[in-house]
């Protein structure tokens, strides 16, 4: 199912080894009927194991005007806006995984949100897997939000106790056009036995303003890849990620690409992990400033937490700048906990696991209260502290 | 309630060189005994009152800490705190992302676990807290602030004081609490600690003036010279330590 096996020759796959993957044999995913699935909020999308499953969705809080429909569904219904927004051929060589996703496509949403309009509650869609084991599922999104529109969205995997071994391989492309403005969240849940791809393409329009929150807690091999063409003047792109490691052998790999098209447009990432066994993390952020993007802004900043001597932590700024006028910045620091403030905290009676959990909250505070909307930031502290599996 | 035998404490410096701090301390304190320690610079007050609050990275080559009995030395900081210990630090930590009303909270509840009783819920917690950070006037808003984050020197020592009158310790080791403090707040650091005051509680000031000691009345005054208690005696030593400094106990006072 996957046609070109990248290799650690390439400079994107440096620090993943796709060694023991490429090993393996998956199964294609298949439907499951699954009786009932407790939706947090909002307006709910559920696909298990890859495909929708209207039963399960909650899509009553939908305004009429949005189109939004199973992206099988809309193949045959809304072939021309699919041609218009996601009909990216992805080169074999560049992205060997999103290419395969096209090629084994499961199902995924199909979002048009029309000029304007503006969604309070947050669409939720969820990827659920159970049942089977080494599957593999492509899902797709599309998401597309016309003039002066406005959404949130989350992107969320998460895995019954007792699937193992399957995996996931996904491709979400967002669109915003003029003056529109998405607010992006993916949380990686997935089984701890499992292998998480992904691969989120943001095209923006003059004026436009994305925000991507990706949380990274569970599988045992997660890489993704967020790729923001800025192409019209005066795109905002601020991107943050956490990654938070429990279980050895853990690898989370975040490659982040903002590629600056237009002048006055400006884009910030700001990653952070935890890493509290032997477990790897990789953050690979790139700025690339083409020659007619002047006035550009960008900055880009990580900072990870080992917790363990055995921990490993790679993280590589590159910037690419080829215009004039531009105001660049970056930063990274990797360390271990702040000692003197781990023994003040137990010498008040918090004993090791709380103080270190409470340091680690701390570490990761400001990442999270640059979350604007309370509910959410709510939420995503409720989903990092909660223990699946 | 404290013993401690013959305390001998090195540390190792980045060189891996063993320097030697604490060469043989002794010292008993009874329940409601306050005690002074007094000494010149680097002569080893704060490292008995960190390695008695169970801090990491000392080596304790000899001797016994018995807190009402029972040998410490092994025990984790967090279990000395459920036995009723509490270090003020000279130097209070900053937690920058920690709120201060938040972390005292765990911390509250913590010790009240180790005691079989239920946690305090956010109601119950904020009207005692209120009421004890009148008693050593600090300012309210410093709660909602981050753990000593940006707070003045005598803020943190306030700060040290409400979250003492807070956790109700059985024995307090206040390491310099008195420094950096005005005049008024230095009135209110000393009511405070006199409100922990009881027959079954213990106090150990680490201090170089007489001004706490003249609103805390100490039962008993040492003297510690590198690394060893080389005097004691009652209130009145601190009286001629102030007038005579440490030269006429035979120390030279350039040495630290
Ligand atoms: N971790 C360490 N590594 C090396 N030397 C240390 C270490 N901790 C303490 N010391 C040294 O031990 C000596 C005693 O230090 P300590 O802080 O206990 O002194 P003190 O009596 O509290 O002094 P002060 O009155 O200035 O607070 C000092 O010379 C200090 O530099
Ligand atoms: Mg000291």
């Amino acid at each position: 199912m996957i046609q070109r096996w990248p290799t650690s020759r390439e400079e994107k796959w440096k620090y993943t080894s796709l060694g023991a993957l490429s090993q393996k044999t998956f199964a294609p995913s298949a439907p499951v009927a699954l009786d009932f699935y407790p939706h947090d909020w909002g307006i709910s999308f559920v696909f298990v194991n890859g495909f929708f499953n209207a039963d399960l969705s909650d899509l009553h809080l939908l305004p009429k005007e949005v189109v939004a429909l199973s992206l099988s569904q809309a193949l045959k219904t809304h072939a021309d806006l699919i041609c218009l927004y996601g009909s990216r051929e992805f080169d074999i060589n560049q992205y060997p995984f999103a290419a395969s996703n096209t090629a084994s496509l499961s199902d995924g949403l199909f979002l048009y949100v029309p000029k304007q309009c503006v969604i309070e509650s947050p669409i939720h869609l969820t990827f659920y897997s159970t049942e089977q084991n080494d599957f593999m599922s492509c899902p797709r999104n599309i998401i597309v939000a016309d003039t002066e529109s406005e959404i949130t969205l989350i992107e969320d995997y998460r895995a019954n106790f007792d699937v193992t071994g399957y995996f996931t391989n996904a491709v979400t492309e967002l669109t915003t056009k003029h003056c529109a403005k998405i607010h992006y969240v993916k949380i990686q849940d997935e089984h701890r036995t499992a292998t998480h791809f992904s691969h989120v393409f943001v095209n923006q329009s003059a004026g436009s303003h994305v925000d991507t929150f990706f949380v990274d807690k569970g599988a045992s091999l997660s890489r993704s890849e967020l790729v923001v063409h800025l192409s019209e003047p005066d795109a905002v792109c601020d991107m943050k990620g956490l990654v938070f490691l429990e279980h050895a052998g853990q690898q989370v790999d975040h490659q982040v690409v903002a590629d600056h098209a237009a002048p006055g447009c400006s884009s910030r990432m700001v990653y952070k992990g935890v890493l509290k066994t032997q477990s790897t993390s990789v953050f690979n952020g790139k700025v690339l400033v083409r020659p007619i993007a002047s006035e550009t802004v960008s900055h880009q900043e990580s900072h990870y937490l080992m917790l363990s001597p055995h921990a490993e932590v790679n993280t590589q700024p590159q910037l690419e700048i080829y215009a004039d006028n531009v105001k660049c910045t970056h930063g990274a620091t990797i360390g271990s906990l702040a000692q003197e403030a781990y023994f003040y905290l137990r010498s008040r009676g918090m004993d090791a696991a709380d103080a270190s959990a409470m340091l680690m909250h701390a570490f990761v505070s400001d990442v999270l209260s640059a979350v604007s909307d309370p509910a959410m930031r709510e939420y995503l502290l409720m989903r990092i502290d909660h223990v699946e599996h | 309630m404290l013993v401690i035998k013959n305390l001998h404490v090195s540390v190792r410096d980045k060189k891996q060189d063993v320097k030697t701090i604490l060469q043989g301390i002794n010292l008993t304190i009874k329940a409601g005994e306050v005690h002074a320690i007094m000494g010149p610079n680097g002569s080893g007050k704060s490292t008995l009152a960190n390695v008695l609050a169970g801090r990491e990275g000392y080596d304790i080559t000899q001797g016994e800490i018995l807190l009402n009995g029972e040998n410490i030395i092994e025990m984790l900081p967090e279990m000395r705190a459920a036995k009723g210990l509490f270090l003020a630090f000279q130097y209070p930590v900053e937690i920058p992302g920690v709120n201060n009303m938040y972390f005292l909270k765990a911390a509250l509840n913590s010790l009240r676990k180790h005691h079989d009783l239920p946690p305090l819920d956010a109601m119950d917690f904020l009207k005692l807290a209120k009421k004890k950070i009148k008693e050593v006037g600090m300012d309210e808003q410093l709660l909602s602030r981050a753990v000593n984050e940006g707070f003045s020197g005598g803020e943190k020592k306030r700060n040290e004081i409400f979250q003492m009158l807070m956790l109700e310790p059985t024995l307090a080791i206040l390491d310099e609490i008195d420094s950096g403090l005005d005049i008024d707040a230095l009135q209110k650091v000393a009511a405070g600690i006199n409100l922990l005051r009881r027959p079954d509680r213990s106090i150990v000031m680490v201090t170089h003036y007489q001004r706490l000691l003249n609103e805390v009345v100490p039962d008993v005054v040492h003297v510690m010279v590198n690394g060893k208690i080389i005097k004691s005696g009652g209130k009145e030593l601190a009286f001629e330590l102030e007038e005579k400094g440490y030269g006429w106990l035979g120390v030279d006072e350039n040495i630290t």
